[in-house]
């Protein structure tokens, strides 16, 4: 409950922000009035006092503590009559006036006339705070930063730069990482976790989501491709170039260090020849090449050049993106609303459809505009409206179109301000410049690149005081404080993507790799929130295998196991109805894991350890094996075995554990235990035929004598057995 | 170090396969009970179905309605079309309804006037699925099986897009049918190179025996650090479906022998996975839906064929459970995000101008199987489809000291049942409910 200046547990400002959280703002404010009452909610449409800061916007928590404080000293106790409904309330009421809630929010009252004014909380930093935590070394900081952003290990050379330069030595490592195919394949994942638009990658579905008249099917007729794979490729990839455009603008946008607001408002789209000549529109863009958009030309496209086009004079980046609107569909009755909630979720950090917890009265129904009376449906719709109608132009195959918009909803505009007349023609361009100044802007944007890198789910306040975690507002306010940071950062390098993943990487909640035994309770409530375990996706894990192994899980065709046979069975997102990757192994991504593990530390471990000197195949062994070999005799050298097993164990699964911890007795304890097996039957000298080296890692011949198909001393399956491990253990198939 | 001392220090830890402090299960015997979740996404129209009124709401007169048992139901005004029907491996042109209410008048329990308050897709979905108005909960058949058997290989099955398990449970998503099957003759034996084939990528003793068993040591590491972290949580699950007595290969086994029915409705395929899946003592739970029930425009077009389709998946689901001796198992909930509008222009029209209907809150549940007692209808909708209330000791409609039906007290009475209701596991998910005799077990005081 909220206590007294007497009774008050924690005097410091920090505590008192804390107890408001817990006891009047999560179960009370947020609750019952915030809906409403937040920065451009329905009650700032009608004129009321009392307007809450955006709960997604930095110190949002002590500014409001600081608002409701201040209405707290108003002797006429409106905060007190209003929600129970002694004055007028357009709410009604909330509160009952003998409720327990009603009781803590009079507490409230008379502790904020009787106590000192409370001044913004001091910021304490999270190397004070993690000070008992285990951080990762310098190397392991890389070794973390390059699986993450390029889902591969760090290069020798990268090595060397940071132990000669030492923590100043990262910014350039960053730099490369931030360039390479692999991180902007993980930015598109990311945001069409949020855009959804990849859903239109299957059974052509983008071809077919636009108006036929706005679809030149350039690479028909099948017949006059002479090969029948490629006409099936040019369909396919004209597609995706048409349905990944929103995730290319962005690419484009931050690939180009441009400022991200531009993703909201470019007055261009990205395209490639596949979508040039699918738009035909290929004469309107400048390629390196020329692009013949005829069947008969062959592959002459290249697919990873995008060039800007500029489809009129009303574009606005991502918004105004046909697949994008496609995505979130508009008929007469829902009047742009769901693209309103899509466009806000995304860029926002707010969706509109959580604003209330208040049940809808079923009389509402019989209402004639229930959306602009019900107080159940306002709350919603007096942000959602003004915002879908500020999509006027755009119609339900995202094309333009004159402005005309409803009498009977609220009119357009964003964030409590009416939408200019002026600008009707161009509303959705004038609602990007809004949205991308707005502070919550750059904020999800941190909180989504947050997610990416560290897999971090936000928390919102807490709801009530949970005893066996007492720390969670630290928690919520160390994130906050967090994100404000890294907001504040982004903000001042004008918005450019790359600074902002720097920053986030060079903060010490990145370098964080475990509590540790001395950590106190906030430090392993902040591990687990900033080590969040997260599931790699199909197409992250696929990458991972592909860059630590040097070869990737495929089937015969050297098609992706996990991209494609086993994608949905891994939990991969259809971006339809499945859009968030599984919280959890399932018992089949178990099995497919456990399947991965068998196949490729087969197909991996004996080229390791044979005298293939493929180059591919050298830097593989030179970063997983550099010091084993199928013949030595490990016992000879004990030390050197344990460090072969130490950096295996580093690289494959990023531990940093000593020579005689217990990880690496473990791993030596298998090693032995399947090395003697071997040795001591005949039958399993002989290698399974699909683990053979009969030919070299590039799939060159490779000389008889070379062939490595018997294991005499047990050595290859031993370092088999301990990659399998590892290939199937959690930390390799987690973030 | 030998085999024979690696497994004794792996088996001295409780680290083996099934040697673990969990119930001893053989394979494949897992008895159910199942729970299973049929989902009409799009909000259904009760009015077109199990709660009917006639003109104006609908386009049939009132003289129209049907009656089987204590149910009346709405005609089928839908065009008329050929379906497959796999009960009877032919060509059907003529609609389910009547069939339906004359085969199950004494198996369905129906509950009309179910207040959603939502006309929020996203909010009804997990409303009417784990009784929630507000966060989205675990799915009540992800619930139940949490709380007896999480260790199944495939303890929660999901189809549709509402996969929540709130950690409770991992949810194992079904998307193609066909594909799933092909993957899981693939995965069900992991070192084996081919289905049905000898060729191993590792020696089978050596993964058997030793690299398995030392798979499941890490896992077991893993999970039982001292403090509780996502790490331990999520390698706890992982521990528990690697080390699970199920086998995932078993399934195939009790497929359809022609082959799975991947054509016509979608559901009929999913239906033979999860009934397969619950034979073979794989999974315990699986949420399914049908899709395209949000007919803002032309709705009796769509919408009539659309419930038709409903109650044929629901019927192939009797017919599965029957021939697999598993229906006195299981434990069926057919439930929507709410209803459709029922009247527009001052009552004088039941539908907009595209001739659809819109989004109502009231909607209703079908109920069938284990712990439901048939041949029930409880309460109900006036003549503007606002909900009647219901007293809550008889569940007969009063007026007087009734109160009106949300989906929280259908969860709590299926929770009841289930036995889960007090479940520790449950605690950040109790309903605040009055418990009402909606089913066996329920009539035991109020929560």
């Amino acid at each position: 409950m909220w206590r007294g200046n007497a009774e008050r547990r924690l005097q410091t400002c920090s505590g008192r922000l804390r107890e408001f959280g817990q006891t009047i703002w999560a179960p009370i404010v947020a609750e019952r009035c915030y809906g409403c009452h937040q920065s451009g909610g329905v009650a700032q449409k009608f004129g009321a006092r009392l307007v809450f800061r955006n709960q997604i916007e930095a110190d949002s928590l002590n500014t409001n503590f600081q608002n409701l404080r201040s209405m707290a000293l108003d002797p006429s106790d409106v905060l007190l009559k209003k929600p129970t409904l002694q004055v007028s309330h357009y709410g009604g009421e909330v509160l009952a006036i003998d409720s327990p809630e009603y009781v803590e929010l009079r507490e409230f009252v008379e502790d904020s006339r009787s106590g000192d004014a409370v001044d913004n909380c001091p910021i304490i930093e999270n190397q004070e705070i993690l000070q008992n935590s285990q951080a990762y070394s310098l190397q392991g900081v890389l070794r973390k930063a390059a699986v993450k952003l390029a889902n591969r290990l760090p290069h020798q050379a990268e090595i060397e730069q940071l132990e000669k330069n030492g923590a100043s030595g990262l910014d350039s490592v960053l730099d490369a990482l931030l360039s390479e195919p692999a991180f902007y394949d993980n930015l598109m994942e990311t945001y069409n976790e949020l855009l959804g638009t990849d859903s239109f990658l299957e059974n052509l579905e983008a071809l077919y989501a636009l108006r036929p008249e706005n679809v030149e099917p350039w690479y028909e007729p099948r017949e006059a491709w002479p090969k029948q794979e490629d006409y099936y490729r040019a369909q396919r990839d004209s597609n995706e170039a048409l349905a990944r455009s929103s995730l290319h603008l962005i690419r484009y946008v931050v690939e180009g260090n441009r400022s991200f607001k531009e993703i909201l408002n470019a007055p261009y789209r990205v395209v490639n020849a596949l979508a040039a000549c699918t738009l035909n529109i290929q004469d309107q863009v400048k390629f390196s090449y020329p692009v013949n958009c005829r069947p008969d030309e062959g592959h002459t496209y290249k697919a990873d050049e995008w060039r800007e086009y500029v489809p009129g004079d009303h574009h606005a980046g991502v918004l105004t993106d046909p697949i994008f609107m496609r995505r979130h569909p508009t008929t007469s009755t829902n009047r742009n609303r769901h693209r309103a909630n899509a466009i806000t979720t995304s860029f926002l950090g707010m969706n509109i459809l959580n604003f209330s917890k208040s049940r809808l009265l079923p009389s509402a129904a019989s209402e004639k505009q229930p959306t602009m009376t019900n107080r159940a449906c306002t709350v919603c719709h007096a942000v959602m409206d003004p915002i879908a109608g500020s999509i006027q132009n755009w119609n339900e195959y995202g094309g333009y179109q004159n402005p005309s918009w409803y009498k009977d909803m609220f009119a357009p505009g964003f964030a409590g301000d009416a939408m200019p007349a002026d600008q009707t023609t161009d509303a959705v361009r004038w609602l990007s410049t809004r949205i991308q100044d707005d502070p919550r802007f750059a904020m999800q944007t941190v909180r989504t690149m947050a997610h990416m890198i560290l897999g971090v789910e936000s928390v919102e306040v807490p709801r009530s005081v949970d005893k066996d975690a007492p720390h969670q507002m630290e928690l919520y306010l160390n994130q906050e404080q967090s994100f404000k940071k890294w907001s504040e950062a982004f903000v001042a390098s004008g918005y450019n993507l790359k600074a902002l993943i720097k920053t986030i990487v060079k903060d010490p909640i990145f370098a964080l790799s475990n509590p540790g035994n001395d950590a106190n309770d906030l430090e392993r409530l902040l591990s687990s929130h900033y080590l969040p375990a997260k599931i790699l996706s199909p197409q992250k894990l696929d990458r991972k295998i592909l860059q630590l192994l040097g070869r990737g899980w495929t089937n015969n065709n050297g098609e992706s196991l996990l991209k494609g046979e086993f994608y949905h069975f891994y939990g991969g997102v259809d971006s339809k109805s499945v859009m968030k990757s599984p919280p959890d192994f399932s018992g089949l991504m178990s099995q497919v894991s456990l399947r991965m593990a068998s196949e490729m530390s087969c197909r991996v471990v004996p080229h390791l350890l044979s005298q293939d000197e493929s180059v591919q195949l050298l830097e593989a062994k030179a970063r997983l094996l550099p010091l084993a070999s199928a013949m030595d005799e490990p016992h000879e050298d004990l030390d050197r075995m344990k460090l072969s097993l130490q950096k295996l164990r580093f690289q494959l699964l990023g531990e940093e554990v000593s020579l005689d911890s217990a990880e690496v007795s473990a791993d030596w304890e298998l090693f032995q235990t399947v090395m003697n097996e071997v040795k001591g039957d005949p039958k399993k000298q002989i290698l399974n035929g699909n683990c053979q080296v009969k030919v070299r890692w590039d799939a060159q011949p490779l000389p008889s004598e070379k062939h490595l198909t018997h294991d005499p001393k047990g050595i290859v399956q031993a370092w088999s057995a301990v990659f399998a491990v590892m290939l199937a253990d959690q930390k390799f198939l987690t973030e | 170090m030998d085999r024979r001392d690696f497994l004794k220090l792996a088996g001295s830890c409780g680290l083996m396969l099934g040697l673990d402090n969990r119930p001893a299960q053989s394979q494949n015997n897992f008895p159910g009970p199942f729970w299973v979740s049929i989902f009409a996404e799009g909000g259904w129209d009760p009015t077109c179905l199990f709660d009917p009124k006639g003109q104006p709401i609908n386009s049939y007169g009132a003289g129209e309605i049907r009656q089987e048992g204590v149910f009346s139901y709405a005609p089928y005004k839908g065009p008329a079309r050929n379906v497959w029907n796999p009960v009877t491996q032919q060509e059907d042109g003529q609609d389910f309804y009547d069939r339906f209410f004359q085969k199950y008048k004494n198996d369905l329990l129906i509950v009309r006037g179910i207040d959603m308050g939502t006309f929020s897709h996203e909010t009804g979905r997990a409303y009417a699925l784990a009784g929630n108005l507000g966060q989205s909960w675990p799915a009540f058949p992800a619930m139940a099986v949490a709380c007896t058997r999480p260790d199944l290989p495939m303890a929660y099955m999901s189809q549709g897009n509402y996969p929540e398990t709130g950690g409770l449970v991992a949810a194992t998503r079904i998307g193609s049918v066909q594909g799933f099957i092909t993957n899981l003759q693939r995965t069900s034996e992991p070192n084996l190179v081919h289905p049905g084939g000898n060729d191993r990528f590792m020696n089978d003793d050596l993964w058997n025996g030793i690299i398995r068993p030392a798979m499941n040591a890490r896992t077991k590491n893993l999970s039982s650090s001292s403090s509780s972290t996502p790490q331990s949580r999520r390698a706890s699950i992982l521990h528990a479906v690697r080390t699970s007595p199920g086998s995932l290969g078993g399934l195939n086994q009790f497929l359809p022998e022609g082959g799975l029915t991947d054509w016509g409705n979608p559901l009929f395929a999913q239906i033979e996975l999860m009934t397969a899946a619950f034979k073979a003592g794989v999974a315990g739970g699986a949420s399914v839906q049908l899709s395209s029930f949000d007919t803002h425009e032309n709705h009796d077009q769509w919408h009539y064929p659309m419930c038709d389709d409903l109650l044929r998946a629901i019927d192939y689901l009797i017919h599965r459970l029957d021939l697999l001796g598993l229906r006195e198992q299981v434990t069926i909930v057919v439930s929507s995000e709410f209803g459709r509008t029922p009247l527009y222009d001052n009552g004088s029209s039941g539908y907009n101008d595209k001739m659809g209907k819109d989004h109502h809150p009231i909607s209703g549940m079908m109920l069938m199987g284990r712990g439901v007692k048939g041949g029930r209808l409880v309460g109900g909708t006036d003549d503007k489809v606002l909900p009647l209330k219901v007293n809550p000791a008889t569940l007969a409609l009063d007026d007087v000291d009734g109160i009106i039906l949300r989906p929280e007290m259908i969860h709590l009475a299926l929770r009841r049942f289930a036995g889960i209701e007090t479940n520790p596991l449950l605690n950040a998910f109790v309903l605040d409910a009055p418990l009402l005799p909606i089913l066996e077990g329920a009539n035991k005081g109020s929560s």
